[in-house]
């Protein structure tokens, strides 16, 4: 795979379950931790082990993570401000990596955001949430877990549309094809309101252009055939 | 004749009706936790107030006959009130019952008057004790004649004692605090007696003019030393303003001595109030969520559940915690979630709890919690926090019936972020209920006039809502993903799962219910 490597800094529980997840999925992982107890944990389980500080920007140079194509950095510790000083030290190096980082508490969210992450995980916000839809939408937290973890043979995907698409210049009301493939458009990110997702619920007859990213729901089979379309028609 | 009163004796006890009456009266005016012995107080609270306060407009007025007929159903209903209480302090039958049984068991006559005796003697006690004695003081004043009797109408004051908890807790610091009172009291007592003896001795035999007997220098002591000095009475030799001086100090003494045990003890006894507070709120929810664990996931929790007016009560036993989620006024209780007695008195057996939350940062204390709750009501839904993966299956066989990985949850997410981010980042708006749309459920109801009509009478275009799918309920909970519009049938019971913005989700119920399909019915 290329593009496969994804770097996690500290080997937390968090990281743990992280690095489980991805490495199935095919990823080549590379832990930065620095207790040797923790060092033996990852080693042991097959991952590729750094013993550095990322408090040094030195050390983030020397991982020259634009070179070796780094799909996304994942900083996970269990400390606020390490995770604070590392996001914002790795995004000034680094200007367009994937960060996702760790927040304990939502208020401290919009730091990490400032930071420069890219995606805040709260896993207690997670882990409410899904007790609240336990108990509250069982039906929603069923769909989305089958959706999400791929247990059904519904699938969400995300398409960009390419130049001289079928799609491209063409206005969502004057379109049957989300129909006839049976898939439902969640949303469109749309590159010229800067890269803003908007909900197709919105009720807006977007018009689709060449960049913009459709999330769209389907059957596995049928996001397979529309995929298809979409390259064989441009 | 004892065969009557044991036939009657026994009439009561099977009597469901007389069970039912006792029972009202005694949840009326006894049961703390009762609702109706609430709103008994505050109408008796107001029934006290309204007749002292026509007590006052009488001394200068003269008084209306509405007035005078006002205070007669007062007095009846205190009189019911008295009876009524006398009525359920005891359970005079079960005392025949117990003894005519007693006495088969052994083979010997039974008599009647030594039951009589017991009885006698219970109700004498309710009759004696002090808060009935100020009940029947609040109800003599009636007697208009004896004017005298009229200043006891004061007593009516003290029956609102009864009726306040926090007046109750009140009157307990003084009975808590009798010896650092009565040590006081004797500190006072002595005090007054050296001071106005002192004060007697040198200025009572003519030399102060204000000072004609003992009770004089007694009351110079008295105003003297609780700092009020009215400056009636002032000493007119050195001795006497010596005296003045000590008794001074003294008395700022004693006033602060006074002070910090009452304030001492109130503050003791505020959490105790608190407390009970709570458990009497608890015991009077139906259907409510007991969360074990006020941390950083029961905060989101909570906030989840407020938004959804979903009744919860927070158990927590840590102090900063405890004091965090009561300044949010939402319902908790300091205390141990693994104490049995606790969740017991909160409702977790036969009360109004359907589920508790076992989600402390402590997997042993999760799974103390699963075990004791189990072992209370097999039945209650458990849900509990596992931090690390290994105790899952050591938290089901403790009896959870559902257990959360936060950790897991949470890297399966992110794992989904790498792949697909646009696509993510529209679950995870979705997922974390933020200010855009929404995922929902709405059920079809069997009053619903959509049930027969195809879907395409539904209109969700003029909602701006997307259908996900529909949850067959009547049919083994089968999901049909984007159904048809044109051919799908409605019935009734099935739940569509819609994305959209809350408002429209809320208008497009109220339509299913309220408007009419523009089309004719199919089939």
């Amino acid at each position: 795979m290329d593009n496969n490597i994804i770097i996690i800094y500290s080997f937390s529980k968090l990281a743990a379950q992280i690095s489980t997840i991805l490495y199935q999925k095919g990823y080549h992982i590379i832990i930065i931790e620095e207790d040797l107890t923790l060092i033996k944990e990852a080693k042991s389980l097959g991952y590729e082990v750094k013993k550095i500080s990322l408090l040094d920007d030195e050390n983030i140079r020397l991982l020259d993570m634009e070179n070796k194509n780094i799909k996304a950095f994942f900083c996970v510790s269990d400390n606020k401000n390490i995770n604070l000083f590392v996001t914002l030290s790795v995004r000034s190096l680094y200007e367009d990596l994937k960060i996702i980082s760790v927040s304990f508490a939502t208020q401290d969210n919009k730091t990490m955001l400032l930071a420069g992450a890219n995606k805040i995980i709260n896993p207690y916000e997670i882990g409410a949430l899904r007790i609240f839809r336990l108990i509250h939408k069982p039906y929603i937290l069923d769909i989305l877990d089958n959706i999400l973890f791929s247990a059904s043979n519904i699938e969400v995907l995300e398409i960009t549309i390419k130049k001289n698409s079928i799609l491209d210049k063409v206005y969502l009301n004057d379109t049957t094809l989300l129909d006839d493939y049976n898939l439902i458009l969640l949303g469109i990110l749309d590159k010229e309101i800067h890269d803003k997702f908007i909900f197709y619920s919105n009720g807006i007859n977007h018009k689709l252009d060449a960049g913009d990213t459709l999330v769209l729901l389907g059957k596995d089979k049928d996001l397979q055939n529309f995929t298809i379309l979409l390259e064989n028609c441009s | 004749m004892n065969s009557l009163f044991v036939n009657f004796a026994y009439f009561l006890e099977s009597s469901k009706k007389y069970y039912n009456t006792k029972h009202f009266f005694y949840e009326l005016l006894e049961d703390s936790n009762s609702l109706k012995r609430r709103y008994f107080d505050f109408f008796m609270i107001f029934l006290v107030l309204s007749t002292v306060a026509i007590l006052i407009y009488e001394v200068n007025h003269e008084l209306l006959p509405w007035l005078d007929t006002y205070e007669t159903f007062a007095v009846i209903i205190f009189i019911i009130e008295w009876l009524s209480r006398l009525w359920v302090s005891s359970h005079s039958h079960k005392h025949i019952i117990e003894d005519y049984e007693k006495s088969q068991l052994i083979n010997k006559p039974y008599y009647v008057s030594k039951s009589l005796k017991n009885i006698v003697s219970e109700k004498l006690s309710f009759i004696f004790s002090p808060m009935s004695i100020i009940d029947l003081l609040a109800i003599l004043p009636y007697y208009r004649p004896l004017r005298i009797l009229r200043i006891l109408m004061l007593f009516r004051l003290f029956k609102i004692l009864r009726y306040t908890n926090s007046i109750k807790q009140f009157r307990h610091v003084f009975i808590e605090k009798k010896f650092e009172f009565l040590t006081l009291a004797i500190m006072f007592f002595m005090a007054v007696a050296f001071g106005s003896t002192i004060i007697f001795i040198y200025e009572g035999a003519g030399v102060n003019p204000n000072i004609h007997n003992y009770f004089d220098a007694i009351y110079w002591s008295v105003i003297t030393i609780s700092t009020v000095g009215f400056g009636d009475i002032s000493p007119v030799t050195i001795q006497g303003r010596v005296a003045t001086l000590f008794l001074v100090v003294g008395g700022m003494g004693v006033i602060a001595f006074s002070t910090s045990i009452v304030t001492t003890a109130l503050s003791e006894k505020l959490l105790i109030l608190k407390e009970e507070k709570v458990m009497g709120e608890a015991n009077s929810l139906k259907d409510f969520i007991i969360i074990c664990g006020f941390g950083r996931m029961g905060k989101v929790l909570a906030n989840e559940f407020t938004k959804v007016n979903q009744k919860f009560l927070i158990i927590d036993q840590d102090d900063d915690t405890f004091k965090h989620s009561d300044n949010q006024k939402f319902l908790t209780v300091k205390g141990d979630a693994t104490d049995s007695t606790l969740l017991e008195n909160i409702g977790i057996n036969g009360g109004g709890a359907n589920t508790i939350i076992a989600i402390t940062d402590n997997d042993a204390v999760n799974l103390s919690i699963i075990l004791t709750a189990r072992s209370l009501n097999p039945n209650i839904r458990i849900i509990a926090r596992a931090n690390n993966p290994k105790t899952k299956e050591k938290l089901i066989i403790a009896g959870a019936s559902e257990v959360i990985l936060a950790n897991e949850i949470t890297a399966l997410v992110a794992s989904e972020y790498i792949g697909q981010p646009v696509a993510f980042e529209a679950i995870d708006d979705i997922l974390l209920n933020s200010e855009g749309a929404i995922m929902d459920e709405i059920e079809i109801l069997d009053k619903s006039n959509y049930i027969g009509f195809k879907l395409e009478e539904v209109n969700l275009d003029k909602f701006n809502l997307t259908l996900i799918g529909i949850i067959k309920s009547q049919n083994k909970n089968k999901f049909i993903f984007n159904p048809k519009k044109n051919i799908y049938i409605i019935e009734e019971k099935d739940i569509f799962i819609i994305i959209g913005h809350k408002e429209s989700i809320t208008q497009l119920k109220i339509d299913l219910v309220s408007t009419k399909p523009q089309r004719v019915k199919n089939g």
